[in-house]
């Protein structure tokens, strides 16, 4: 094989791994809007962009976690206790771009603990940030009593409720998101070292780049990104709720893995699970549509997820 | 002819590019302890896993027992009655002697329930022949090295087994463990088995085999009456017409004295206890020592991987404290793991950026850190050109090449980063002659740009050849620095190393 064709056929392999689940986006869409004709409606189409927006950003986060080779289960936990003390104090105190700030700053903390507990006492992810999702789970119920925290200032509601050319605010933060950190992944220095980390952390280590102290920013990163993602949830319900974020551990984690970014790190890119999410998006939009129970979207989302993880070890081999 | 119990003939195997055994031939007598020797690559270790079914061959014939054999996998071999003790021990260290030696087949009653005194019993009866039947119900990590190979050859015994392989059985045991286990296996000959027995010690196979068949590049060189063959014979025949490997002799032209790299008093937990070199602007250094002697140790802690317990470093004539690797490599040290895949280079990644990682960060076009991606390519194409990295294109995957030209790419970070002091441990380590060759002329190279290079290998040849000077390690200490290194001989080193 001549060197042009080589390198032609090792670029149209990575697309076709790209491809291929767009294509299963493409066809989903297609079954719904057959079974379903108000599927395709711009209204359900902007109301799936919204249920995606916030997960979508939480994804950001575990995407770059998952490229290093780590993951966090604590994304949920964080997402709803900030959304929940923001949601908090601006009802009582008012000056929510403070209390926003604020908020983002509690989700930088917790990553910051998560990265510290991993990196430097060498807790492992899966314990630690299991561990802070309980933790955060319990502190939710506690800020709230147990209750919704309604917020009904226009400051607040800003983020999730303006439109743009009648296109929902998130739905636009969202695709500019993914542009900015495509850009950071593909080009930067910052992105070099997350996939080589991912690829090799010893190897990574021993070119002399600092993993540890990258682990606890990406964690860092993950925490303010899942803080957003609550905020701009609370901001667009006008309510903050207590269980907001529980499945978002096993669907960014489930996103990312379908979109091709690999559980064992260093391989993937942000498209793929910004389409990820967009299965799971449209799965769950349409089985609405087709009166499914809600029950049913758990069931597939599990059966995804796991279909998700075969394919990619079946690619690897 | 009746009494020969195995006869390969014409085997191949290839490996990605490389042609690892090439028309091989190999006859085992029955009861007879054949040596198998040649320089690393030669396909030695290729050809017993081969027969033990551990790989398949790509061509050839091997007849056992009169009837030709071609095992799918090891079990099968082993039920046939050919086993092989690795050179690295596979054994659960949680597990009991016997446990271990019937893993997989543990005598089974109804409902697949262990029969526990079954085991035990005939764990016993295999561990007596050899004394060893007070050990069976201890747990194998309360065992040494030496130990766990005999029962790794105890494994092999529970089927009717003809030959035992054995692949570099003594690289890791001590005098006293290697005296046990030359007795078992002269046992194992008078039951009338047929031992393979594959090893770099060349002494070895005068104290111990019957025969020794040479190989060279995976071919078949010559098999000789152990008798009737000196050591030097055994050495010709395995280095033959490979003398120009080393290229030409640069060593005596180039004398600097300006000292580049210097330790002093280094000393670093159990095994690295008063430490003390300096190397000059250009000088290729050898490290030689047997395992444990220190030699590893001292580059980790000189590289900021160990902690250092006393001792200073001077680099340029100044003193640094190297407290962690990305420290050394921000000071201008590099090292070359032995380890490539494990610690040398990222295997998913391109050529490109494993030559760049350590210096991507300089490479920024502007503040938000974005790469100056055509200044980076030029730089991979330069050392892709200049190592002889065999690769249509720098954003090939590092998994995708040869293990030579992988470690060029190990190498290459290092030379791109422009190191001062450039460590290599164990640069040739299972790379193929051609590559070998190529990286000693790179450090001739970068010896001529004035570098410090520190070369820590086990292989001697290499070592004599290469180094400017050589430093013999034993107990933690430098116990020899031979700062000429024309005329000497392996003996001249091998005597220090082992005091």
């Amino acid at each position: 094989m001549s060197d042009t064709a080589l390198k032609s056929r090792t670029s149209v392999m990575k697309v076709i791994n790209n491809i291929r689940m767009l294509l299963v986006l493409i066809g989903l869409i297609i079954i719904f809007s057959i079974l379903s004709p108000y599927f395709l409606s711009m209204n359900n189409l902007y109301a799936i962009g919204l249920t995606i927006s916030v997960i979508g950003i939480v994804c950001i986060g575990q995407s770059v976690a998952l490229l290093t080779g780590v993951f966090d289960l604590s994304v949920g936990s964080v997402a709803g206790f900030c959304g929940i003390v923001v949601a908090f104090l601006t009802k009582n105190y008012g000056m929510y771009p403070v209390m926003f700030v604020f908020g983002i700053g509690i989700g930088v903390l917790i990553g910051l603990v998560n990265g510290l507990l991993i990196a430097k006492a060498k807790v492992n992810a899966l314990i630690t940030t299991l561990g802070m999702m309980t933790v955060f789970q319990g502190a939710t119920f506690l800020v709230s009593n147990g209750y919704a925290v309604g917020v009904n200032q226009p400051g607040f509601r800003f983020l999730g409720t303006t439109r743009v050319f009648s296109i929902p605010l998130p739905i636009i933060i969202l695709i500019v998101m993914y542009l900015v950190f495509y850009m950071i992944l593909r080009y930067t220095v910052f992105g070099r070292y997350i996939y080589s980390i991912g690829g090799n952390p010893q190897a990574a280590r021993l070119s002399g780049i600092n993993v540890d102290r990258m682990r606890i920013f990406v964690f860092m990163l993950l925490g303010g990104l899942s803080a957003f993602g609550g905020i701009l949830l609370a901001s667009r319900l006008g309510s903050a709720q207590t269980t907001a974020g529980n499945q978002y551990p096993l669907n960014s984690i489930g996103a990312c893995v379908l979109g091709g970014i690999a559980i064992t790190g260093g391989i993937g890119n942000i498209w793929g699970a910004l389409i990820g999410v967009a299965i799971i998006g449209v799965l769950k939009s349409g089985l609405i549509m087709i009166n499914m129970p809600s029950y049913y979207q758990w069931i597939a989302n599990g059966i995804v997820l796991i279909i998700a993880v075969y394919l990619d070890t079946r690619r690897r081999r | 002819m009746e009494d020969l119990v195995l006869k390969s003939e014409g085997i191949n195997k290839w490996f990605g590019g490389v042609h690892a055994l090439s028309d091989m031939s190999f006859e085992l007598k029955q009861g007879e302890v054949h040596a198998l020797v040649g320089e690393n690559g030669a396909g030695k270790s290729t050809y017993i896993k081969i027969l033990s079914g551990v790989y398949q061959k790509d061509s050839g014939t091997t007849v056992y027992n009169n009837k030709e054999i071609d095992f799918r996998n090891n079990l099968e071999a082993r039920r046939a009655g050919i086993g092989m003790v690795p050179q690295i021990i596979e054994l659960a260290p949680q597990l009991t002697v016997a446990e271990n030696i019937y893993m997989g087949v543990y005598p089974t009653g109804r409902g697949g329930t262990v029969k526990w005194k079954d085991l035990y019993q005939k764990a016993a009866e295999i561990a007596e022949t050899f004394g060893m039947e007070d050990m069976i119900r201890l747990k194998v990590s309360e065992l040494g090295t030496g130990h766990r190979q005999l029962i790794e050859v105890l494994k092999t015994l529970i089927y009717d087994t003809k030959i035992i392989a054995f692949d570099e059985p003594t690289a890791a045991l001590s005098d006293e463990e290697t005296n046990r286990l030359f007795e078992l296996i002269g046992k194992l000959k008078t039951q009338g088995i047929s031992i393979i027995y594959v090893s770099h010690r060349l002494d070895e196979l005068f104290r111990i085999a019957d025969r020794v068949t040479v190989l060279k590049d995976g071919e078949y060189v010559g098999t000789r009456d152990i008798k009737d063959v000196s050591k030097a014979e055994i050495v010709s025949m395995m280095v033959g017409r490979d003398l120009n490997l080393f290229g030409e002799d640069t060593r005596k032209q180039k004398r600097n004295d300006e000292v580049i790299f210097e330790v002093k008093n280094l000393k670093s937990g159990t095994s690295v206890n008063g430490v003390n070199f300096a190397i000059n602007k250009g000088e290729i250094v050898g490290c030689f020592g047997m395992v444990g002697s220190g030699r590893t140790e001292t580059m980790m802690a000189v590289f900021g991987e160990e902690e250092l317990e006393e001792g200073e470093i001077f680099l340029k004539g100044e003193k640094i404290e190297v407290k962690s690797p990305i420290h050394a490599v921000s000071l201008g040290i590099g090292l070359v793991p032995e380890n490539r895949i494990a610690e040398g280079v990222i295997l998913i990644s391109s050529i490109k950026n494993n030559i760049t990682l350590p210096f991507v960060s300089k490479l920024g076009k502007n503040r938000a850190g974005f790469i100056d991606q055509k200044k980076e390519k030029k730089i991979a194409k330069q050392y892709i050109k200049a190592l002889k990295v065999k690769t249509p294109h720098e954003d090939m995957e590092v998994g995708s090449l040869s293990g030579g030209n992988q470690q060029k790419v190990s190498i290459a970070k290092w030379l791109a980063t422009r190191s001062d002091v450039i460590i290599f441990d164990e640069p040739t380590h299972g790379i193929d002659v051609g590559a070998k060759a190529d990286i000693y002329q790179l450090l001739r190279g970068l010896s001529e740009e004035g570098k410090g290079i520190i070369m820590v290998s086990s292989e001697l040849p290499e070592v004599l050849n290469v180094c400017d000077r050589i430093l013999v390690f034993r107990d933690g200490k430098i116990v020899h620095d031979f700062k000429d290194t024309q005329n000497l001989t392996e003996e001249d080193v091998v005597k220090y190393a082992l005091g």
